[in-house]
């Protein structure tokens, strides 16, 4: 019993680091840029609608819809004022240090415009699915927002890689990442799948921020770690595949409940780290660094 | 104006060790902020545990930041590029997991320094001292740095950031020693990062910092990470995570 309730947790949470690193996966593929924004997103949207609602006392549905349009009206005005300077004028700018520094400081603004906005407390934005914990087999619990995120990360990691694998268009998208001037040579256009996906994957975030905040709670610091741990997350799947970065997401929040049941609830976080880097010095081409490991 | 200045000559130490790893051989290392708890935590501990003098203590600590860089240093460099990167992001979640759950580091709440880098009668002349000795690690670590750089392991690690346009087999039969250089890198860039910890006054820096998160105005105190937005009622979960967000935010504001 103890080791399901542990399973379930552990799914739920994993499943938060799941969704964040299908988002950072889906676009450092179309862009090579890693997307450190990516949870700020999840926290701003968890807390507008949170300040909507309950402070302006809109409809649940009117707070989301328009916080999911500011949001990708944001996104479109980000990729076309600073991406596209960056990344499309005469000195198209790569390498390691652009592949991080593009959207660290977007997640420096957002967090400082959600501190003006809705103060440094706690919130959530309300529970979409309300009531008491769902039980299976006696013993088994799970929280109703657990679905809700258990089934926004299967199924938004299944469409992504579902996307890519199969489809004209994702092929086309993937290999805007793969070779720019290439894509561009048979037609492709890097400029408008870097801007489709950076809005898709930010609306997404947004909207998973909304259903994973009841459970975890918000303040206008929680992008970081949401952000850190999909980057962790995607890491492990390889940084280009969504389907992979689900599992590995997924993994990784197994591996925490286990080893904070098991092992220590005081170190299990700590250990879950250590567990982790050493798997990246021992064996970095098999977990997808291959494009990283120089020699 | 003090803490401004502090804040700037602190961001300068660090930045001189980040200059050499990211700026000159172009790899991202994500740890500087470790070793700032390895300084601050150092001294805390010789300061309260041994009477040591914070002066002479940063002395030592900054011998044994240099140690723990160059072994660090050689585990770490297996990786390279994203790997690298990735595996220096996990050494500060490692050690702020480790230090907050600590007691005789002082866990969550951190560590009370007893005395100053600089001791006077005024608290002027005191920050004074400070500022000065400061400017004075910032020189040393600005002048150490660029000497490295303008000498031959400086060229080698100009090749390795792929400034000079080769492939790796070729920076190896070059004479490049890719990994080597690689760990030479990591050990010139956290040293200067354990600096601003004991050298540049940055026990109360970071102090001050978690001050600032907490809202509370507390004594002076050494943390690794930073504080945290404590709110009544909140659940153990959403506490957990309020402590973890501002730590990380802590740890980035480090990095960037």
């Amino acid at each position: 019993v103890k080791f399901g309730n542990l399973l379930i947790a552990g799914l739920v949470t994993g499943s938060i680091y799941a969704v964040f690193a299908v988002c950072v996966a889906v676009w450092y593929r179309v862009s090579n840029i890693l997307n450190l924004a990516v949870g700020d997103f999840a926290m701003f949207c968890a807390l507008s609608v949170d300040y909507l609602v309950r402070v302006e006392h809109w409809s649940l549905a009117a707070a989301i819809a328009a916080t999911l349009a500011a949001v990708g009206i944001f996104a479109a005005a980000y990729d076309q004022v600073v991406l596209r300077l960056a990344q499309d004028g005469p000195r198209r700018q790569e390498g390691i240090v652009i592949t991080f520094f593009f959207t660290f400081a977007l997640a420096f603004f957002i967090d400082g415009v959600a501190k003006i906005l809705f103060g440094t407390q706690v919130h959530a934005a309300p529970a979409l699915w309300n009531g008491s914990s769902l039980t299976f087999g006696g013993d088994l619990h799970l929280e109703r927002a657990g679905v809700l995120v258990l089934g926004c990360a299967v199924i938004s990691g299944a469409m992504f890689a579902l996307y890519i694998r199969y489809t004209l268009s994702g092929k086309a998208m993937a290999a805007c990442g793969e070779n720019h001037l290439g894509a561009r040579i048979v037609g492709i256009s890097p400029r408008q799948y870097r801007l489709i996906i950076f809005l898709v994957t930010a609306v997404l975030a947004a909207i998973f921020g909304i259903v994973e905040s009841p459970i975890t709670g918000c303040t206008y610091l929680s992008g970081a770690t949401i952000s850190l741990t999909g980057f962790i997350a995607a890491a492990y799947g390889g940084f280009q595949k969504p389907g992979r970065a689900l599992l590995a997401g997924l993994a990784i929040g197994v591996l925490e409940a286990l080893l904070g049941g098991y092992v220590s609830t005081q170190y299990g976080d700590t250990l879950m780290y250590a567990i982790l880097a050493a798997l990246v010095l021992a064996r970095p081409r098999a977990l997808g660094f291959e494009s990283a490991v120089g020699g | 104006v003090r803490s401004v200045f502090v804040l700037a000559f602190t961001y300068a130490i660090v930045t001189a060790g980040m200059a050499v790893q990211i700026g000159f051989s172009q790899q991202i290392v994500f740890s500087q902020s470790v070793f700032m708890g390895v300084g601050a935590y150092g001294v805390a501990l010789l300061n309260t545990h041994w009477n040591i003098p914070s002066l002479l203590g940063a002395l030592i600590v900054m011998l044994g930041a240099g140690l723990v860089a160059l072994i660090l240093g050689s585990v770490v460099t297996r990786a390279a590029g994203l790997a690298l990167a990735v595996v220096t992001l996990m050494l500060p979640l490692i050690a702020v997991g480790y230090i907050s759950s600590a007691n005789y580091l002082g866990g969550s709440v951190g560590m009370p320094l007893t005395s100053s880098l600089w001791n006077a009668a005024t608290p002027e002349a005191i920050a004074l001292g400070n500022g000065l000795i400061t400017v004075a690690v910032v020189g040393a670590v600005v002048f150490v740095c660029s000497r490295m750089l303008s000498s031959d392991i400086g060229l080698e690690l100009y090749v390795l950031g792929g400034s000079v346009p080769a492939p790796t087999p070729s920076r190896s039969s070059a004479g490049c020693l890719v990994r080597a250089n690689r760990g030479t890198a990591v050990g010139l860039a956290y040293q200067p990062g354990a600096a601003p910890g004991h050298g540049g006054h940055a026990v109360q820096f970071v102090g001050e910092l978690a001050r600032v998160d907490r809202g509370d105005p507390g004594p002076v105190r050494a943390r690794g990470g930073g504080g945290g937005d404590r709110e009544e009622g909140e659940s153990r979960r959403g506490d957990h995570r309020a402590s973890s967000i501002a730590d990380t935010r802590a740890r980035w504001c480090f990095q960037a």
